[in-house]
């Protein structure tokens, strides 16, 4: 046990500093395409770690996670949107505290909505009503014609966080990688605190929870909400780094790949989703200059994970620590 | 004083009565066995206790209180707490954070996000003292699915115990446990004696008339005979049901 723990410590140590390295000396060298590609890797795995209080933590599959990304970059994009083209006059702002503020605000009303509904289902039904919950929205951003329906929206400008520029590369990864730090941070603490202590109780043994004095419900919504939360910032930083949004960044296959990436990277483990995520993009790059019929050998390194590997990438490097 | 009694409780199940127009009433301070063949209905009633399963008609009282439609993690606060039939602990938790979590069930609401738990001293120790009352000391660090089904008991105890109940509910505890392991149990459940009000359903007869107060039988949903154990072992309508002629 300690000997496994200290495997994951030094492999994120590992992950993080990488991150925190390897994209500005590659920019600073040059090599300005890879901070592109480093960026999306953190935000994947912003909305990962988040998923991963539901799914790792309180064991809730939610595989609606997508639409958090959506709220979240809507957020950024309708107010942009407006303050370009005029219209909506309290809503339009170039501001990114106001538009970051309403992406936290709606994930939050809509998973307090949606988790009030879905938690009193188990199992395959959660799977589904969230799911559900998730093609609404999508369905929902399709008919607005006023934002683009399924041609998406562009975003003109990047949130305005004075002095900080989003459109300089430099500084949207500087907030994307700090903001994955103080995520991984704040789940590693929820996880270990009295608060995680119950969703964990709750997932391995949800009658004794309750025949111990405690009703799980409250405690599982308001993780819903936390999550929905931190996706939706995950969104709202998706909007300034691709500065397109569309209704396919909701759909359901977007839930379905951040569930992959977890599962990939490790359900058991805080930094699974880092691991993951970074897998998922690596696979993706590298497969996909290889054939453009890459999600076929992608698929295949997923089941062969899934099947061989259960704990994901980080459990296999438990086990081998531990034999 | 009667710590918990039932005025005219009935559940039903379809067609099938398992719980029939019951009063029963446990002594504050004693151990109370209740006995009946399979399918008397010793679960249903157990779990109509404890609030996880809703009755029909009739009431629960806990001292004075009516907790009929108390639901059941209330109960607990109030000091109700119950074992399973079948054990049922955290299996992923290590013995000790599964005491540790029934410490902390019971202490105030747990909306705390930020102190890791395993820094909190109050739960810690209660876990240890639990622990070291049912004699799983030595495997506080152990992960509960990697105890023996035996220790797993014990745990389960422990766990109530850390709730501080007033009165426990004990579904079966020696049940699939070796000879040995029984013993154990016995001389744990007698420890307990005058400290906890019990209500106790086992098989185990040898168990039963060991500790005993009082004796309960329960055939078909109904208590055929309740009061002392050596009076309840020689009433004739209990020997047909149940004990067996011979066997007596």
């Amino acid at each position: 046990m300690e000997a496994s723990s200290k495997t994951s410590i030094f492999v994120g140590a590992i992950f993080l500093v990488v991150l925190a390295v390897v994209p500005v000396a590659l920019f600073y060298a040059g090599e300005i395409f890879w901070i592109d590609i480093f960026t999306r890797l953190v935000i994947l795995a912003i909305a990962g770690t988040s998923l991963y209080l539901l799914l790792g933590v309180a064991g809730l599959p939610s595989f609606g996670h997508a639409a958090y990304l959506g709220l979240g970059a809507y957020a950024v994009g309708i107010p942009v949107h407006y303050a370009t083209m005029g219209g909506a006059e309290w809503l339009a702002s170039y501001n990114g505290w106001w538009q970051f503020s309403l992406a936290i605000l709606v994930s939050a009303l809509f998973a307090l909505v949606t988790g009030a509904i879905s938690l009193r289902t188990r199992g395959v039904h959660f799977i589904m009503i969230t799911m559900a919950f998730s093609q609404m929205i999508y369905y929902a951003l399709i008919s607005l014609e006023e934002y683009g329906a399924d041609d998406g929206l562009s975003v003109y400008s990047p949130s305005e966080f004075p002095p900080l520029l989003l459109d300089n590369p430099i500084h949207l990864y500087g907030i994307c990688f700090g903001s994955l730090l103080l995520v991984l941070y704040v789940v590693h603490r929820l996880q270990h605190s009295r608060f995680g202590r119950v969703l964990q109780a709750a997932k391995q043994n949800e009658t004794r929870v309750l025949a111990s004095g405690v009703n799980p419900f409250k405690y599982r919504l308001l993780a819903y909400v936390m999550a929905g939360v931190i996706a939706g910032y995950a969104g709202a930083l998706m909007a300034n780094f691709s500065l397109f949004i569309s209704p396919d960044m909701v759909e359901w296959s977007r839930s379905g790949e951040l569930m992959f990436m977890i599962i990939l990277g490790g359900s058991q483990h805080i930094l699974g989703p880092l691991v993951g995520s970074s897998l998922f993009i690596l696979l993706e790059f590298v497969l996909s200059r290889w054939s453009i019929y890459w999600h076929l050998p992608f698929g295949i390194i997923l089941l062969l994970v899934v099947l061989f590997g259960r704990g994901g990438i980080i459990g296999m490097l438990r086990r081998d620590k531990q034999s | 004083m009667s710590a918990l009694s039932t005025m005219g409780l009935t559940k039903s199940f379809g067609g099938i009565i398992a719980t029939n127009n019951l009063d029963l009433s446990v002594k504050q301070g004693s151990l109370h066995a209740l006995i009946g063949p399979n399918g008397a209905g010793k679960t249903t009633l157990i779990s109509q206790l404890c609030g996880l399963l809703e009755s029909d008609s009739g009431t629960v009282f806990l001292y004075d209180q009516d907790i009929t439609s108390m639901p059941p993690a209330k109960r607990v606060q109030r000091g109700l707490s119950r074992t399973f039939q079948i054990t049922s602990v955290f299996p992923e938790f290590s013995a000790q954070d599964n005491v540790a979590f029934a410490a902390q069930a019971v202490a105030g609401h747990s909306y705390r996000f930020w102190r890791p738990v395993s820094k909190n001293k109050t739960f810690q120790q209660q876990a240890g003292e639990a622990l070291a009352r049912v004699g799983l000391s030595s495997r506080a660090a152990t992960s509960a699915a990697s105890l023996s089904h035996g220790e797993r008991r014990q745990l389960e105890i422990a766990m109530v115990l850390a709730a501080k109940p007033k009165l426990l509910l004990l579904d079966e505890p020696m049940a699939g446990m070796g000879g040995e392991e029984s013993a154990l149990m016995v001389e744990l459940l007698q420890s307990l004696k005058g400290e906890v009000t019990m209500l106790l359903v086992e098989h185990d007869m040898d168990a039963v008339f060991a500790l005993a107060d009082e004796l309960s039988v329960l055939v078909y949903g109904r208590l055929i005979a309740t009061g002392l154990p050596a009076e309840v072992r020689g009433n004739p309508e209990v020997q047909r049901a149940y004990l067996g002629a011979a066997s007596v």
